[in-house]
This record gives C-alpha cells, sequence and structure tokens, in this order.
C-alpha cells in the first residue's frame, strides 16, 4: 500500500513539474490560435474558436516570415556543416594524436564555452563594420561559428575516445589509410554522438537571437529578429508572433523527433563501453 | 599457400621518454616458424610485436621481413597481419564484411572476396555466422572472426597479441590446437606474443624469453624448460617454477644450508655465491632426506604443493598424488644433485658443472 501511496505522489509531483515547465509553450500554442480579442480575455479561455488568420498573417501577410526562414536555413545549415568539416577531424586529432600544445588547446576550446556572448557583441559590431561584413550571411556565420566548433569539438572528443585505438590499428594493418579509417571504421560508430552534436550545433544557430538583432539587419533577418516585427512602439501583434514562433519550433521538434534514438544512444555512448586511450 | 617469409630483428631498442623499454632486441624467425614471445607483463613483448607491425617505432635497430628493411614502413605496407588482444572487430559490419575489410583495402573484385572470405571462413568453421555482427556472436567466434581477417589476406607474417587472453580456460586449450593446425596448414611465419608459458610450450617450434626489455634466451620450449640460460629464466618458466636458494661455490664444493656437495671440475679454489636451482619436481619426500617444517600445504587432485624451507629459503616441492599433511609437521626431503641447475649470483648467469653428491 506504501508503495502505491508513493507512486501517486511521485506522479502528482511529476505532473506538476511537467505543467510549469510545458505551460510557456502551452500558451504560446494556443494564443497562436487565437484572434486578437480572444488573447486579450481574462481570465483567458482554455476553449475557444480557433483560428488560422495568425498563420495566414505570419506566412503571407504584411510582414511573412517566409523569407527570415529561408535566411535562418541557410545561416544554420551552413554553421552546421561547415562546423562538422572542421570538428569532427578536429575532435578526432585531440582525442588519437599527442602533439605539443594539445592540452592548451583543449583548454582553450573548453574556456570559450565560458565566455557569456553579451560581452562580445560591441567587438564584433564594430570589427563587421569596419571591414564591411554588417548586416551579410558571412557576419553571422563566422559568429556562430566562433561558438559552435568549440562546443562541437568538446563533445566529439569523448566520443572519439570511446573507440578502441586498436581497431584502427587493426585497419592501418589492412592498408586502411588514415582518412579512410576514419571514415569507414570510426565514424560509424560515433555515429550517435555525431548526431547528437550536429542537432545542438542546429538548434542554436537557428534559435540565436543576441547576435542575430545586433549584427544581422534589415537585409539579413533570421527568422528570430523577425519576429520583432510583430512588436512595435503602439502594438504587440501576440496573435502573428506565436504563430511565428511556432512555425520557427516546428523544424527544430520534428528534426529531434527524428534523431531521438541516436541522441539516447549518442549520449549513453560514453557510459557503455571504455578502452579509449590515446597514444 | 604462399611461400615463407623470415623475420629478423637486429639491435631493436625503443625508449619512451628516458625509459627503455627494449634493449638490443635481435631476433631471427625462420620461414614457416611459429615462434613466441614470452615474459612477464611489461618485459617489451608486445612491443615488439607492435614494432614488427609497424605500430610504434624503434629508437634504433632494424627490422627486415624477407631480407627487405622494413623499418620505416607503415603498418600497411608490410604485408603482415595481426590478431589482437582485443580482436578490435569492427562492430558495425558483419562477419564477411570484417573478414572482406583487408581485402575491399586492395581492391579485390567481388568474386574473389566472396571466394577468399567463404574459404577463410571455412578454415575457421564460422560459415554459416558471416551474417551476424560481432556482437552476436560468442568470445570464442569473434576470436575465430579474427583469426579469419588475418588469414584471409594471405600475409607475409602472422602477428598474434596474446589471442587467448580473453577465453575461458576449456576454450583456450581447444583454440590453441585450431591455432597451431591453422599456422601448420597455412605455413606461414607467425610471432605469438603470450604471458602464459605452457600456451608458449604447446604452441611455438622456438620461442624468446622477455625479461626487463631484454631477451633473455632463445631456443626450442625443451631447451629453455630444461637449460634455463640465467636464474631470471628459471624463476619463470615452470609451473611453479624453479627454486632458487643461494649456496656457496669453491673449487671442489658446494655448500647449500647444512649440506655439502662435491663438485667435480672448480675452476680454482675462489669462494663465490651461486644459486642453486631445484625444479619443484625434482625434489623427493623420502625417508633419508633432510627434515624440514611444511609451512603450507596445498592438494592439487593429481599433486600436492608444499612450501617447505630448504637452505634457508621458502621452496614448493611437486609431489605427485594427494598428501594431506599439517601445517608445521615435518616432512623429509631429498635434494637430488644430479637435478641442480646453477647460476652465478651475480650475473645470474648459468654455470656448467658437474656435480655429484659425497657425504659431507
Amino acid at each position: 500500500m506504501k508503495s502505491r501511496s508513493w507512486t501517486i505522489v511521485r506522479y502528482t509531483v511529476a505532473v506538476a513539474v511537467l505543467l510549469v515547465w510545458t505551460f510557456p509553450l502551452l500558451w504560446t500554442v494556443l494564443t497562436s490560435f487565437k484572434t486578437p480579442s480572444e488573447v486579450f480575455t481574462y481570465p483567458p479561455h482554455f476553449f475557444f474558436h480557433p483560428t488560422l488568420e495568425n498563420y495566414r498573417q505570419a506566412l503571407v501577410g504584411y510582414s511573412s516570415i517566409v523569407p527570415n526562414l529561408g535566411i535562418s536555413a541557410v545561416i544554420a545549415t551552413s554553421t552546421t556543416v561547415l562546423t562538422m568539416l572542421i570538428s569532427i577531424p578536429a575532435a578526432y586529432a585531440l582525442a588519437r594524436r599527442r602533439f605539443r600544445g594539445r592540452y592548451a588547446v583543449g583548454l582553450y576550446v573548453l574556456t570559450t564555452q565560458m565566455l557569456p556572448p553579451i560581452g562580445l557583441i560591441i567587438p564584433y559590431f564594430l570589427i563587421f563594420n569596419r571591414i564591411g561584413w554588417s548586416d551579410t550571411y558571412q557576419a553571422l556565420i563566422a559568429i556562430y561559428l566562433t561558438f559552435a566548433i568549440p562546443f562541437a569539438i568538446w563533445l566529439m572528443i569523448s566520443f572519439f575516445e570511446d573507440v578502441p585505438l586498436e581497431m584502427e590499428e587493426a585497419a592501418y594493418l589492412d592498408r586502411c589509410g588514415r582518412f579512410r579509417t576514419l571514415w569507414h571504421v570510426i565514424l560509424p560508430q560515433v555515429r550517435g554522438g555525431i548526431m547528437v552534436t550536429l542537432l545542438f550545433v542546429f538548434m542554436s544557430s537557428w534559435n540565436e537571437f543576441l547576435f542575430a538583432i545586433v549584427i544581422g539587419g534589415s537585409h539579413i533577418r533570421t527568422v528570430t529578429a523577425a519576429m520583432y516585427n510583430f512588436i512595435s512602439v503602439e502594438q504587440t501583434l501576440w496573435g502573428p508572433l506565436t504563430a511565428a514562433a511556432c512555425i520557427t519550433m516546428l523544424p527544430v521538434v520534428i528534426v529531434g523527433m527524428l534523431a531521438q534514438k541516436h541522441i539516447v544512444s549518442g549520449l549513453s555512448l560514453g557510459a557503455v563501453k571504455g578502452g579509449g586511450r590515446t597514444r | 599457400m604462399s611461400s615463407s617469409s623470415t623475420l629478423e630483428l637486429e639491435n631493436v631498442c625503443k625508449k619512451h621518454g628516458s625509459v627503455q623499454i627494449l634493449h638490443d632486441v635481435s631476433l631471427r624467425v625462420e620461414p614457416g616458424e611459429f615462434f613466441s614471445l614470452l615474459g612477464p607483463s611489461g618485459s617489451g613483448k608486445t612491443s615488439t610485436l607492435r614494432i614488427v607491425a609497424g605500430l610504434e617505432t624503434t629508437t634504433s635497430g632494424s627490422v627486415r621481413i624477407d631480407g627487405d628493411d622494413v623499418t620505416r614502413l607503415a603498418p600497411g605496407e608490410r604485408d603482415v597481419a595481426m590478431v589482437f588482444q582485443s580482436y578490435a572487430l569492427y562492430p558495425h559490419m558483419t562477419v564477411f564484411d570484417n573478414i572482406a575489410f583487408p581485402l575491399r583495402m586492395v581492391n579485390t573484385s567481388k568474386d574473389a572476396i566472396r571466394r577468399q572470405v567463404f574459404e577463410a571462413a571455412e578454415r575457421v568453421q564460422l560459415s554459416g555466422y558471416l551474417e551476424r555482427k560481432p556482437g552476436q556472436l560468442s568470445g570464442g567466434q569473434q576470436q575465430r572472426v579474427a583469426l579469419a581477417r588475418a588469414i584471409v589476406r594471405h600475409p607475409r607474417l602472422f602477428l598474434l597479441d596474446e589471442p587467448l587472453s580473453n577465453l575461458d580456460a576449456k576454450l583456450r586449450v581447444e583454440t590453441r590446437v585450431h591455432i597451431r593446425n591453422l599456422q601448420r596448414s597455412l605455413g606461414v611465419t607467425t610471432l605469438y606474443v603470450t604471458h602464459d608459458q605452457e600456451e608458449a610450450m604447446a604452441l611455438s617450434d622456438r620461442m624468446a624469453v622477455f625479461l626487463d626489455g631484454r631477451v633473455v634466451q632463445v631456443g626450442t620450449p625443451e631447451e629453455i624448460f630444461e637449460r634455463p640460460r640465467t636464474a631470471g629464466v628459471a624463476a619463470f618458466i615452470g609451473n611453479p617454477p624453479m627454486n632458487l636458494v643461494p649456496a656457496k661455490l669453491t673449487g671442489s664444493e658446494l655448500k647449500l644450508g647444512e649440506s655439502t656437495y662435491r663438485v667435480s671440475s672448480g675452476d680454482g679454489s675462489r669462494e663465490r655465491d651461486v644459486f642453486v636451482g631445484l625444479r619443484p619436481s625434482d625434489l623427493r619426500l623420502d625417508a633419508d632426506g633432510t627434515p624440514t617444517r611444511v609451512v603450507l600445504v596445498e592438494v592439487l587432485g593429481e599433486q600436492t604443493l608444499l612450501d617447505v624451507y630448504l637452505g634457508g629459503t621458502l621452496c614448493r616441492v611437486r609431489v605427485p598424488g594427494k598428501h594431506r599433511l599439517a601445517t608445521d609437521s615435518t616432512v623429509n626431503v631429498t635434494l637430488r644433485p644430479e637435478t641442480f641447475h646453477l647460476f652465478d649470483a651475480g650475473s645470474g648467469e648459468r654455470i656448467e658443472q658437474n656435480i655429484h653428491f659425497s657425504m659431507a
């Protein structure tokens, strides 16, 4: 009996925490289907006549976010692809090779993660103005790379360390070169970890707002910055704003659900097997 | 069957920072020979194997296969195959793909790959498992996949690094026989690293005993067992190994504890310290022997191990049959001088002597 009441308590607490956790999301989703008058009704109705007008406005209205979705997609995809191209070999090298300065590189990678981004905004702004990169794709991609690459390297080192060195040596003995070994032997085994990293990198650049609003401009405006269009001095268009937010969330949620299997296996990768060593 | 290769190591040294791992290792392995590198862990046997494979570099010295200097060649350029202690199978590939991997790396045609993989799998009795992943196989089967992957491309040298150490005792003995037969039928020159002397004895044509980064003795298993070249080898070979009892050797006499033995051919009258090597199985329990106290008794079914003090040193005696003796009881142990091995206490080198028993 005791264990049963304990179960009830546990579930109650879990549901309560979950409700608090998901409330902002719930509010956003509900608001996106409300008419302007419904939005301001107090107390709010949980049941109301839903409308798609907000979505119409966000997608094909005066300040449609569709071009901005495209811009965000270009920036997030470029950031992710470049980050993976650079970080995979870098993480592999840091995991496997002993060389001078290995420790310093590791420390640098970690400390960049501790820097508060806000401290860098003004220097970045000045530098990009000077070299004529303000309001360009490359400016935002460059900034995102400076955060994403160290993060990705740091995350992936441990995945590579978990692959036994002997497996690589076996491949070398069988005339498999270093890059082919990485491709055919190592990468298939850290696939889960790479998926996790890729997803985190994509998400963080897709969701980024601070640099997007300061460094981006009227021309290169990511979708997170574009949502700001619905907030003006006179009023905030809550309906279209929340509809835009839901649309923006969608790709990340879909990709996350598709990659869930890999994420779980990726996160538990380090826990299952040891045996990684460096030379 | 390809013609077999020779392997030569000449004055191979290996340093890791200030630590010298290998001291002047020189070996010659004859074509088709099954050659073991035997030694305790940290003695340099695995480093030697890895140097032959090209996975580690030498500090000085050279490695030659069939007379070609391969010291500076990359692992893949040496045409050697290796079975790792952990097997190092590729977990994301099927057994077929694991075995086919070395062939694919040298652009073999699809038909040839199929034929050779089937042949190799047949040899290690894995034909029914080709579609499985390594994770779905038992330890013994995984080990055979590793063997098949090594033999499939007919390498010049076959290198095995403690391939049996992850198997249970029964399987180890079975696989040992299998490896020996496989090596014989392929005729491939084989270098085999193990710390298990029984394994080395059972498998090897010849073997090298490694101690502290040096090759101390090279010979057939019988030679090494019967005539260990140093006290170090004597203390390592045999299960349990030889007892080494300090004694004094003069021109004509050997003084061991209370007993004195006559030496037939001395080298002058100078007294020197020696170790007398007494193999546990050469000691006898005998009513005429020296009385000594039993410290420990281990009854191992067909034989019994006794720990006793001889000449002030704790020694092991191996006697056939079961002897349920009480600790602290007294037994009479006979030392038979014709079975003595003598080693110089300073250098550890073996001293060849004819020793005759004399009533002192």
